[in-house]
């Protein structure tokens, strides 16, 4: 940073001849000129670097006390600008660019939200773009109090966002509702009921009157806590009843796969082209895309060009990546299949019984002409209780 | 009798205040073998490139080392790199 500095300020590289060319130097110290890289080359020499503004208090004291000052080289500075004195198109390209850099870093081409998992990418997006915040859009004129405030009313799993506009990125950070727990009115009367039919093992009452006994067989919707209980006044008493109730209930599930299937064979072709994108425009100059068959799998990553973090042109370049592929039929592999089937089916087993654990179980394997069939059936110990206002 | 910069010093000395507090004596900072940087000199008496003589208002300070060049220099600071030898007070 500091050559460059010097650079544009134009420097000078001095050699003094001189019986004492310390003399020189201890002048430039305390005349508060300021020099560098100094290296003596004999005896009576010494050569250094000044800034070219320093250059005519210098040479003043060529010839004072037997003292040769000459000019060894000039850097930068005047010598830039005579340079590029006549190269009249140089200087206009160099002027529009930065022109067209200024002007570019006033609107949006980078939108990028942190933060969010449950709500998606795309609704924020969707909203952005209802305030008027998209690519392109004049950042100045944005309200970031509005956008926020219009982006939070109409997402509401949305608990506190944060709108941050530099040069022409925006930085949406995003922090989700978290979901209240659900509210038990304990003076509200429930009795609670038979989610799923089977044989109870296990009763334990905390509120209300068990309305089974250890060893029934329920079926679905039977009540199985009472909330009406017996007071000592002899009247009925309404209470919200609390409870689990274990019983061993039991689960069939299945699952069919085809014996055969379309599957997508890569060619060994992959077709890479490039697009020039500016702005919104897409600059088909470097490739024609509709040249590309329908039978392919196509891949786009658009990059717009800039400084990761800091600021975004509004150039870019979209890859287009072409994978040609064929289909054809195949036969499946049948282990593998059944495999998938039984862990896809203990996976919902797992997600039926929340509340409990699988006892036992059982695969049965099928097949016919065309379909592959698997079914569990499973033995489980659960939780069958269910409150029911 | 001690001059003016010699009472300072000691004052400096009582006070436990660092010494180029009051005084401006010179200030020596060496960063390994390759760069010092003196502060509040008076000025360069001998300057080749295995010796640099440096005036420090009450003494010298000699410096020897090889390929030893002035890095940058104001009114009151140096600095010198190159490969330092020895440092000496005259």
């Amino acid at each position: 940073m500091e050559k460059l500095y010097n650079l544009a300020k134009g420097t000078v590289r001095l050699m003094i001849t001189a019986s004492e060319p310390e003399r020189i130097l201890n002048y430039c110290s305390q005349n508060g000129i300021d020099f560098w890289d100094a290296s003596p080359k004999s005896d009576y020499c010494v050569c250094f670097s000044v800034s070219a503004s320093d250059y005519p208090r210098i040479i003043e004291q060529n010839g004072k006390n037997g003292c040769e000052i000459r000019l060894i080289s000039s850097k930068g500075g005047k010598n830039i600008a005579k340079a590029v004195k006549r190269r009249y198109a140089l200087c206009i390209g160099f002027g529009l660019c930065v022109i067209l850099l200024a002007i570019s870093s006033l609107f949006i081409w980078q939108i990028d939200i942190i933060g969010n998992s449950a709500v998606s990418d795309g609704e924020i997006y969707r909203a952005l773009e209802q305030q008027g915040v998209h690519s392109g859009t004049f950042w100045p004129k944005i309200n970031t109090d509005e956008v926020k405030n219009a982006v939070l009313s109409s997402i509401k799993d949305i608990a506190w966002l944060s709108v941050n506009v530099s040069n022409s990125r925006v930085e949406i950070i995003v922090h989700e509702r978290i979901k209240k727990p659900e509210i038990i009115n304990s003076n509200q009367y429930a009795e609670i009921n038979a989610k799923r039919s089977g044989i109870i093992t296990n009763i334990s009452v905390l509120e209300g009157t068990a309305v089974k006994a250890v060893g029934d067989t329920v079926l679905k919707g039977d009540m199985l806590i009472s909330g009406v209980m017996d007071s000592q006044t002899g009247d009925k008493r309404l209470v919200h009843a609390m409870g689990t109730v274990e019983a061993r209930t039991w689960y069939e599930m299945s699952a069919q796969c085809p014996l055969y299937e379309t599957v997508k064979t890569e060619k060994k072709s992959t077709k890479t082209k490039y697009s020039l994108v500016i702005g919104k425009k897409r600059l088909k100059i470097l490739s024609d895309s509709r040249n590309i068959s329908a039978g392919c799998d196509k891949i786009n990553k658009l990059r717009y060009l800039g400084v990761n973090g800091a600021f975004t042109l509004p150039v870019g370049i979209l890859k287009l990546q072409c994978t040609e592929y064929e289909t054809e039929i195949k036969a499946v592999d049948e282990a593998e299949a059944v495999a998938r089937m039984k862990r896809t089916l203990l996976s919902q087993l797992e997600q039926s019984i929340s509340d409990g654990t699988v006892s036992e179980k059982n695969f049965t394997v099928s097949k016919d002409e065309n379909c592959l069939s698997v079914t569990l059936r499973a033995e489980c110990v659960e939780n069958i209780g269910a409150e029911n206002d | 009798m001690s001059s003016m910069k010699d009472r300072s010093e000691l004052l400096a000395d009582r006070l436990e205040l660092p010494s180029d507090a009051l005084s401006g004596t010179v200030k020596l900072s060496i960063n390994g073998r390759r760069r010092v940087l003196i502060e509040n000199h008076r000025g360069i008496i001998s300057y080749e490139d295995t010796l640099i003589v440096i005036d420090c208002g009450n003494m010298k300070a000699i410096i020897r080392g090889d390929e030893l060049k002035l890095g940058a220099m104001d009114k009151s600071d140096m600095l010198i790199r190159g490969r330092l030898l020895s440092i000496e007070f005259e």
